[in-house]
């Protein structure tokens, strides 16, 4: 009898408990490894960070609990995905639905935490993004931010393939029309010495509706390149 | 057309900002505890039945 490393999880019948323990110490840290994601498609969801910790936190504990229905091999990421989704559509008093993408409370989280929040930093795609029906945004999340190809979505959203693709086109329409209305996107060369990323907060700056400050500088970027 | 294309490449790449950024995040503690909190309260109860 050979003691096994956790990263070869064996099958060999020596002793049940001793595998049993094995096969879940494997799992929890698959489940860990996953919980940056999942706070992430929590949040896409509620809005809220607070709310959205709150519900993926629910999401993990009932995933650790009903450990013994998943089955192995298959997507574990979509099947947490898949509690968490549940788990928010479950009960419509909860906050999370009660509140989502709720402008006031946006307001009444303190900004200056150092953190940036969906609700708080509000770019143009994410103010978009709230006016969604839950279901298009949380198909728009899965397949164009989350990588989840349009048969997982389905499975996640527990709904026909086609009704993803549908969701999905019919969300990003939504937002390029939001957005339009907004101005259309200058198709300008980034900015000397930008990313990507600044090219497009740049694009997003120059689209935001209003700036209080009047400084043109909407978005408090929280790394200084000088 | 263009300007269309243009405008879904950059909603893409920003929803794929908005959720890495999440993502880069770092995991609150009480996340990592919360499994080991279930597994002692559990450990309880079935020690106490």
């Amino acid at each position: 009898m050979k003691s096994h490393n956790f990263d070869e999880p064996s099958m060999s019948a020596s002793g049940e408990a001793a595998s049993v323990a094995d096969v879940d110490e494997e799992f929890r840290r698959d489940l860990l490894d996953l919980i940056p994601f999942l706070r992430a498609f929590s949040r896409s969801l509620c809005g809220d960070r607070e709310l959205a910790d709150d519900l993926a936190q629910e999401a993990l504990a009932k995933a650790w609990q009903s450990r013994d229905t998943f089955r192995a091999g298959s997507n574990l990421k979509a099947w947490l995905f898949t509690i968490l989704r549940n788990q928010f559509y479950s009960d419509r008093r909860r906050a999370w639905r009660q509140a989502p993408w709720d402008d006031s409370a946006a307001e009444r989280v303190p900004i200056a935490r150092g953190e940036q929040t969906w609700a708080v930093q509000l770019s143009d795609t994410a103010r978009a993004l709230r006016g969604l029906p839950a279901e298009q945004r949380e198909a728009l999340i899965l397949v164009g931010a989350g990588g989840f190809s349009y048969e997982d979505a389905a499975k996640i959203s527990n709904c026909a393939v086609g009704t993803v693709k549908s969701r999905v086109a019919r969300a990003r329409k939504a937002l390029s029309a939001a957005l339009e209305g907004n101005g259309p996107l200058p198709s300008e060369p980034r900015p000397a010495g930008g990313d990507a990323t600044n090219e497009i907060m740049a694009q997003l700056d120059r689209l935001a509706p209003f700036d209080p400050s009047g400084t043109g500088q909407g978005s408090t970027d929280k790394t200084d390149p000088t | 057309m263009i300007a269309a294309r243009s405008r879904q490449r950059a909603i893409g790449r920003e929803l794929r900002r908005m959720y890495d950024e999440v993502v880069q995040e770092p995991v609150p503690d009480d996340f990592l505890d919360l499994l080991k909190k279930i597994d002692e309260t559990k450990g309880k109860k079935d020690g106490a039945s």
